[in-house]
């Protein structure tokens, strides 16, 4: 019972992630690896709170957010000056140097020892305490976030977002603001996704840098582009089927060293299978074409 | 009468090769401007400097006596400076509505902040645009198209939304660039029709047109460039029979 | 003052990494991040060959270097090549590079093992004393190799039709295209010489150090930021850039610590991204599109 509400939360963590990312991706048409990078920051902002300061789960979350999305603004800049797979490198060097950052600032992050002992959450006297309730906790925060990205996605804000993915020009041409759009949607991307840091944190009450990866970003970003780019419905599906999936090889009684490979693998397999044959994945309207 | 908009001594180089040459124009308000030159005289240079997509090397544009050199480009387009391109820009994997509704100006969901607080206006104003959408398609007789993918309409259809994404932003200048090319004569009819009324309302026209036909028929004023120059300006019949615009067409 | 001769003398493999990068980018035109496995491949197939099956050196590293190569042309025929007649445009295939990365880092951990293993068993390097610095004998040996490659690289681009074609693809694919150069046919010729290069330049590095499944990416980090800000219309830039991450490299080292390595190389290319973009990479995208 137990695990399978660890997946659940596992997948309602991804699902923040993924929709978050999508706003980014899949609307904007903005390709970042660096989603990880903004999931771990919240993490670690969230989590030298509560420790360093014992400060109470819900002024955490929103110091995590405003931080975040203020990097956000760091990584959204670039795009007004480079495009396409040069922007995808720009952001993947983000990722790297936040990687970086948490693993070698000893006397702030702890290294590569992580940070132990996070409090569980109170919510205005709630204590948040076991699966269930961290279930119901993230539960309540999807519903949040996925309600205010389609709200978003489907406002004229929405679709000045998507006709910059098709056309810049185009959009310039009818007085669009395109730079303050899409340095606007890497900052609320960047902070819906410090959200999910900040949960992780709190639920598995242990961080270290290893969450927070090139491999993890790039698996985020697997969940879009399986999911569907431009869908946020999509993004959903897709969290839930790559976090599931590969629990069914635990099944097959594989030994665990294998299994991680294979997970790799599989994600990879899958990556490369869905541009190939099904570039627009499950529910997606935008597949990155020329 | 004071122009609309002063175009004043533009010089534009790429790389050595000049576009365009001390050029200089005044567009009166309510007018339709043509403009012909053979290819690489430097018509659409010319769009692109007044939309502010390029810099100039020197000279200076104003538009009711504001200076528009060194704008962005969608500051002017705020000013009511709207303009097609020649390889035509739409969004077209998404449907004719959608593109048109991008072209109004000043929305209020086009504002974060408001998305989440007056969504009760922003419903109202989505529903409002809507219905002028619906009216503008009809004004071209192409109501059955909107919800159809842009992709999937004929060349000519495509050029009437360009025309009409112009007029849903509220043009007060619109910039086509060759509204006509390569359209059936009907479409042409009926786009030229519809550019001939723009002066009733108020709108600017600038044309860039190579069928010769089509311009007699619209513009007030015609412009001859040729190497970044202004060769001839004037009365349409006038230019047309200039000796150095009959040769380049001759050619 | 040691720290910038030392610089130098360890930058020869990013001279190596960064030609290979260089080719590959501009080569086939979008960022493929999948070299960052032939790097690991090129050493670990020395590896199986020379220590598993005994081959002596000279036979082991030329059928290593082919087999990498043959890797790099299957690559671009079965998978870059089938996508980009679909449209898809250079965002589209960094993703299905990367899928192809953890794909093949997945087999090489699956395979090899994550542990560390040595082409030339451990015990202290030898060393020369040249005009009183200290060199190693594999430094040496690198060095003379990178002269090689860029020597010969040098010649094949300036001297040979290929060469010359090659380098017409790398300033304007579209421009050489119309100019009845077979894009394909150079896409596989690029594909073949970095995927050559790259396999060299694991060899090598693990001939110095170590070999670890996840020892390409940091090559391939290493190569990416010289071939962006070296402008890979030139080897000798390369060579300049390379000498510049070098010395900021042990420079770095000396002030701040060994584990910043990384974020100075990836700073260094996000300045390079932010700031020199166009001038770089020769893309004028305003007169292009309008």
């Amino acid at each position: 019972m137990e695990y399978l509400l660890h997946i659940l939360i596992l997948i309602g963590i991804y699902i923040l992630l993924s929709v978050s990312l999508n706003l980014i991706v899949g609307y904007a048409g903005l390709l970042s690896i660096a989603h990880a990078a903004f999931y771990g920051v919240g993490a670690y902002v969230a989590a030298l709170l509560a420790l360093k300061l014992n400060s109470p789960f819900l002024a955490n979350i929103v110091c995590a957010i405003l931080l975040t999305g203020m990097l956000g603004v760091l990584v959204g800049v670039p795009s007004l000056r480079i495009k396409d797979d040069y922007f995808a490198i720009a952001t993947f060097a983000f990722q790297i140097i936040t990687f970086s950052i948490m693993n070698n600032w000893v006397s702030l992050t702890n290294g590569p020892m992580g940070l132990p002992g996070i409090p569980t959450p109170v919510i205005l006297g709630w204590q948040v305490n076991s699966h269930t309730d961290f279930l119901i906790l993230i539960f309540l925060l999807c519903f949040i976030i996925v309600s205010f990205s389609l709200i978003l996605g489907h406002s004229p804000f929405g679709r000045i977002l998507k006709s910059i993915r098709e056309d810049e020009i185009f959009t310039q041409a009818l007085g669009k603001n395109i730079a303050f759009c899409k340095v606007a949607i890497f900052v609320i991307g960047a902070g819906m996704a410090s959200v999910a840091g900040v949960i992780y944190a709190y639920y598995i009450s242990f961080i270290d840098p290893t969450s927070f990866t090139v491999m993890e970003s790039i698996f985020i970003i697997s969940i879009v582009i399986i999911g569907g780019a431009g869908n946020i419905w999509g993004s959903i599906l897709g969290a839930a089927f790559l976090v599931i999936l590969p629990e069914a090889l635990r099944f097959l009684g594989m030994p665990s060293a294998i299994a991680a490979n294979m997970r790799q693998i599989f994600y990879g397999v899958l990556l490369v299978l869905c541009m190939l044959y099904c570039p627009q994945g499950f529910l997606g309207e935008y597949s990155f074409e020329k | 009468m004071e122009p609309v908009l002063h175009v004043d001594k533009i010089y534009k180089n790429f790389d050595g090769t000049v576009a365009l040459d001390n050029f200089s124009v005044k567009v009166q308000a309510a007018s339709i401007t043509g403009i012909i030159g053979p290819n690489g005289a430097g018509k659409t240079t010319l769009f692109n400097v007044i939309t502010g997509f390029l810099p100039p090397d020197s000279g200076s544009i104003q538009y009711n006596g504001q200076l528009l050199v060194g704008l962005p480009p969608y500051k002017i387009a705020r000013h009511g400076i709207i303009r097609t391109f020649q390889q035509l820009r739409l969004i077209t994997r998404l449907p004719v509505l959608d593109n048109i509704l991008l072209a109004f100006q000043n929305q209020a969901g086009e504002r974060l902040r408001n998305i989440f607080t007056f969504s009760r206006l922003i419903k109202i104003q989505e529903q409002a645009n809507r219905k002028k959408t619906q009216e503008l398609l009809d004004s071209l007789g192409i109501r059955d198209k909107e919800n159809a993918l842009v992709e999937d309409l004929s060349y000519g259809q495509q050029k009437m939304v360009s025309l009409l994404c112009c007029l849903a932003a509220g043009a007060k200048v619109v910039l086509l660039d060759e509204p006509v090319a390569g359209v059936n004569p009907e479409i042409i009819n009926i786009i030229l029709d519809m550019i001939r009324k723009l002066p009733e309302q108020g709108v600017t026209v600038i044309l860039i047109e190579h069928n010769m036909d089509a311009i007699m028929r619209v513009c007030d004023n015609l412009i001859f460039m040729d190497q970044g120059k202004k060769i001839a300006e004037g009365d349409p019949e006038m230019v047309r029979n200039n000796p150095a615009v009959i040769e380049a067409y001759l050619e | 003052m040691q720290f910038i001769i030392n610089g130098i003398l360890a930058s020869a493999s990013f001279v190596l990494a960064g030609l290979a990068c260089a080719i590959i980018i501009r080569g086939i035109g979008f960022f493929n991040l999948a070299l960052g496995a032939i790097f690991t491949l090129g050493g670990y197939f020395v590896f199986s060959l020379h220590v598993k099956l005994l081959l002596p050196l000279w036979i082991a590293v030329p059928i290593a270097i082919s087999l990498c190569a043959v890797l790099g042309m299957l690559f671009e025929a079965m998978l870059f090549s089938p996508l980009r007649a679909k449209q898809a445009g250079p965002s589209v295939l960094l993703l299905v590079s990367i899928g192809l990365y953890i794909i093949l880092y997945g087999l090489i951990e699956l395979i090899y093992g994550p542990q560390v293993e040595m082409i030339v068993a451990g015990g202290p390097r030898s060393s020369l004393q040249i005009l009183g610095i200290r060199i190693t004998t594999i430094q040496l040996v690198t060095w003379a190799v990178a002269i090689a490659a860029c020597v010969s690289l040098s010649c094949f681009l300036k001297l040979t039709k290929g060469g010359v074609a090659l380098r017409a693809v790398a300033t304007d694919s579209e421009l050489a295209a119309m100019s009845g150069i077979e894009l394909p046919r150079i896409r596989m010729y690029a594909s073949a010489i970095g995927c050559s290069l790259a396999a060299i330049c694991g060899f090598m590095i693990g001939m110095d150090s170590d070999l670890s499944p996840n020892m390409g990416m940091r090559i391939l980090f290493g190569g990416l930021v010289v071939a962006i800000a070296g402008g890979v219309d030139s080897v000798f830039g390369i060579v300049l850039a390379a000498f510049l991450l070098g010395i900021a490299q042990h420079v770095g080292v000396w002030k701040i610590g060994s584990q910043w390595q990384d974020t100075i190389a990836f700073a260094i290319l996000l300045i390079f991204l932010l700031f020199r973009p166009q001038g770089f990479f020769g893309k004028n995208f305003k007169k292009a599109i309008l």
